[in-house]
């Protein structure tokens, strides 16, 4: 089902997979982001989520992302979100989600290695 | 009766529209269109078969009596100019036998003359008998001029051998005896021997018509001087004489020859006949052939007649028709005295006639015959009559036929009509009533009555109609039977919904009445969930007496789990509160809830917390922001939010550490807690409420606000920025008015 407020774009960096969420994560399109998200995460060794196209993000939102993280977590897997912007940034550093998973601040600031 | 009346109830049910009606309506149609363009059409046949047979009969009738005509014209006109020739030969001959006759009796008499050796005298009665000579019987009469002389010897001895002619005139006289003739040899010296016939009284009748007749004759006859005499004298050659008056009374014409003894010319023979005869011949065959006959003469005169009376009857007096007023008789005329022999057109008298004509050459005349166009055209006429009357005949029979045919045709209407009718209404029926069948059912499932199949037993698209409509109805129940189902299922969820809605709302505190706390603070607060429970949720309590416990939460997403976790959220840190009941250790109560909250929490539900604890007496507001929005304080119009939180949301992970922060509250400062549903709230352009919006809500309000007030304030503000724009989040407040204690132990600046 494809979902106007949310698109998707795949790119590669070094080991990383890097996974751009653009629009809306809301409670209409977290789902689809889970399972994409869990897919992605079976399927690479390294998994790094783009927000800088990221617009807005609710609650649920949070939710799917701290699923993955845990998921991630759960199998030992480098996991970390990427450049996110305006609101999202906020709502990401009220809630203290760098206590909970990894932010960078870029894609390019992205570590090799373990 | 009955059946009158079921014909009007169908044609009453006939004005209703339906299917079984139009189907009726059709077949009718089709079937009157039918008949009546084959009757059109077999009608249009026998009018022009009728027609075609009246002008070919006409043509038929025209040319049969066009061809008769003709070649009864043709047939008449030979014919006729053949009667004419044979008629005018038979005279001839006639005459010409007399000429024979004649002959005969002028050389007899000529050789009695000359050889009186061979002859012995004869005595004859003499025509002065006192006894009338009787037809058939030879006599000698002498002229008066020889009558008054002595008679000479010689004469009286030539009379005696003269007489001996006898033996060739009686003989020759039987073959005149059907006709009235005189067969006479006269003598240049005026005696004459003679025989005369009348015919059928022969030896019976005398040849004196009366006694003046025979009185006249013995006086004045003198053969001599008689025209044929004559004629035979100065042509010295067998001559005939034009018609002239006998002495009998009659119209003659004589046949004349000289005879001679040794001295020349001694006489004449003659044999004379009635014209009558040739005019009874005449008269015969003009009776015979039913039209005019006449024979002219070299003068162009009329010599006899069948004709009593008109242009063609012989009259006494001499007229020629060549100089006649009627054109044609008169041109006819001219051609006939020419001795031709043709067949002419005349008109006499206005009457159109065929003249054919042809010479009688001994006499020199002519013999015509006139027979009336309409009687030789009558054959043809009679034919054309004929065919016409049997045109007519078969014309009338086939107009009888046409009549009869269309009268059967009119009269075939009103049974088929009948039968068309009837047979249609049969015919709709049948069909229509598959239809009406299906309808029937139909209409019983849709009074509700899904139990209903459709049995029919049709092959066709009104079967397999019935089978999707019974399948229809299969699905239709399972459907409904579902659909109760879930209805009844939804049911009791809204019910179990609304139950733990109303446990919810039962579970969150009313306000605060100021009258309580009068004086210290005053509070209200709400819960707007945007479905029927919400994941929002506040608190407040006193940790004792002194301290006011108020907290407000919003816990991830939205409705039941939400809410469910929303309840364990708010039992644990009440719970830990009153435990721990210390405003010092509030980072200890959070994170002792918040390790509750994560220890069992697969589904990694969340909940951003504020909790503050405020000391009544001094107005010190210690607080933990645990991923909350800051809450807003303010007095007047002087408002300002809280920092930015600085713990992490609750529920996560086990084991963080908390931070507590403190500010002291002056008397009247208003502090307002609320969840994202306040700021996030949208408008139809989806333009948020805002921060800035709210603060600036706040400090608009009329001074002398209580709690109450400012979140109505803040709820009406809301309200109007979202307009017509559904409620997305939970709406949460909670709102309090500072006053200080009872007894004013002086306030004093925040820090």
């Amino acid at each position: 089902m494809t979902d106007l407020a949310m698109t998707f774009a795949q790119a590669e960096k070094g080991s990383w997979h890097i996974w751009q969420l653009a629009g809306r994560l809301d409670r209409a399109t977290a789902a689809q982001v889970q399972a994409e998200g869990e897919t992605l995460l079976q399927q690479t060794d390294r998994l790094a989520i783009d927000l800088s196209e990221l617009a807005y993000i609710s609650s649920a939102g949070i939710r799917v992302l701290l699923l993955l993280a845990k998921q991630a977590e759960d199998a030992s897997q480098p996991f970390c979100l990427c450049s996110p912007q305006g609101i999202v940034r906020e709502v990401l550093e009220i809630s203290r989600m760098d206590m909970f998973l990894s932010i960078c601040p870029s894609v390019d600031a992205l570590e090799e290695g373990a | 009766m009955e059946k009158i009346k079921a014909w009007i109830r169908q044609i009453k049910a006939a004005r209703q529209k339906s299917i079984r009606n139009q189907v009726l309506v059709l077949v009718l149609a089709c079937g009157l269109l039918i008949f009546l363009s084959v009757s059109a059409l077999s009608l249009y046949a026998l009018e022009s078969t009728r027609t075609a047979l009246e002008n070919h009969g006409r043509s038929v009738s025209r040319l049969v009596s066009d061809s008769v005509g003709e070649s009864a014209e043709e047939n008449a006109k030979d014919w006729l100019r053949q009667f004419a020739e044979a008629q005018a030969s038979y005279i001839d001959r006639e005459l010409e036998i007399n000429g024979e006759d004649v002959t005969i009796l002028a050389q007899t008499m000529t050789r009695i003359l000359t050889h009186p050796e061979y002859y012995r005298p004869r005595q004859l009665p003499s025509s002065d008998n006192p006894e009338d000579i009787v037809s058939g019987i030879s006599y000698i009469h002498y002229s008066p001029a020889l009558k008054r002389q002595e008679m000479p010897a010689p004469i009286a001895q030539e009379i005696g051998l003269a007489g001996n002619i006898v033996d060739a005139l009686e003989p020759l006289s039987l073959t005149y005896k059907n006709y009235r003739t005189s067969l006479l040899a006269a003598s240049k010296h005026g005696y004459m021997i003679c025989v005369d016939i009348i015919p059928g009284a022969v030896g019976k009748k005398s040849i004196f018509p009366s006694a003046a007749k025979k009185a006249d004759f013995l006086a004045n006859y003198d053969p001599r001087e008689r025209p044929w005499y004559k004629l035979a004298q100065r042509e010295d050659a067998l001559s005939f004489t034009e018609v002239y008056l006998g002495e009998d009374g009659y119209l003659e014409v004589s046949c004349a020859m000289p005879y001679y003894d040794a001295d020349g010319f001694a006489g004449v023979v003659s044999i004379g006949g009635s014209v009558e005869d040739i005019h009874k011949q005449v008269m015969d065959v003009a009776a015979g052939i039913k039209g005019i006959c006449f024979a002219l003469d070299d003068k162009g005169n009329i010599a006899f007649s069948s004709e009593q009376e008109g242009i063609l009857a012989a009259v006494p007096e001499y007229l020629d028709i060549r100089q006649s007023g009627e054109k044609t008789l008169a041109e006819a005329a001219g051609h006939m005295v020419a001795g031709e022999s043709d067949v002419m057109r005349v008109t006499v008298e206005g009457k159109e006639y065929y003249l054919a004509y042809a010479p009688m050459n001994k006499l020199h005349w002519s013999f015509g015959m006139l027979i009336g166009t309409d009687v030789v055209m009558a054959p043809a006429q009679q034919a054309s009559g004929d065919v016409q009357a049997k045109m007519e005949g078969f014309e009338e029979d086939v107009q009888q036929i046409f009549l009869a045919t269309a009268g059967k045709e009119a009269l075939l209407l009103i049974p088929l009509l009948l039968l068309a009718f009837y047979s249609s209404g049969v015919m709709a029926a049948r069909v229509t009533k598959p239809i009406r069948q299906l309808a029937a059912g139909v209409k019983e499932i849709t009074a509700g009555n899904l139990n209903k199949k459709l049995d029919m037993n049709e092959s066709n698209e009104i079967g397999h109609l019935a089978i999707c409509f019974n399948a229809m109805t299969d699905e239709l129940q399972r459907h409904m039977k579902e659909l109760e189902q879930a209805t009844a299922k939804a049911e009791r969820a809204k019910t179990e919904l609304e139950v733990a809605a109303s446990i919810q709302a039962g579970m969150l505190p009313e306000a605060i009445k100021a009258e309580r706390y009068k004086g210290q603070v005053d509070l209200t607060a709400m819960m707007h969930p945007a479905k029927v429970v919400g994941g929002d949720f506040y608190d407040f309590y006193f940790m004792d007496e002194d301290n006011l416990v108020v907290t407000i939460a919003d816990v991830s997403d939205k409705g039941v789990p939400a809410s469910l976790f929303m309840v364990i959220a708010k039992t644990l840190l009440k719970d830990q509160a009153l435990m721990k009941k210390s405003a010092a250790r509030l980072a200890d109560i959070v994170a002792a809830a918040n390790d509750a909250l994560a220890a069992s929490n697969r589904e990694l539900m969340f909940v951003t917390t504020f909790i503050g604890v405020l000391h009544l007496p001094t107005g010190r507001f210690t607080y933990v922001n645990a991923g909350h929005n800051a809450p807003i304080r303010g007095r007047g119009q002087d408002w300002e939010y809280l920092p930015m939180a600085k713990d992490p949301i609750l529920g996560v992970r086990s084991g963080l550490a908390f931070t507590t922060q403190q500010l002291t509250l002056t008397r009247g400062t208003a502090v307002l807690l609320y969840t994202d549903g306040v700021t996030e709230a949208m408008d139809e352009q989806h333009e948020q409420f805002g921060e800035a919006r709210l603060r600036q809500t706040l400090a608009d309000m009329e001074p002398g606000f209580d709690a109450a007030g400012m979140l109505n304030s803040v709820q009406a503000a809301v309200k109007g920025h979202a307009g017509a724009a559904e409620q997305s989040d939970d709406i949460t407040m909670l709102g309090f008015v500072y006053h200080g204690p009872a007894e004013d132990k002086g306030g004093r600046q925040d820090d």
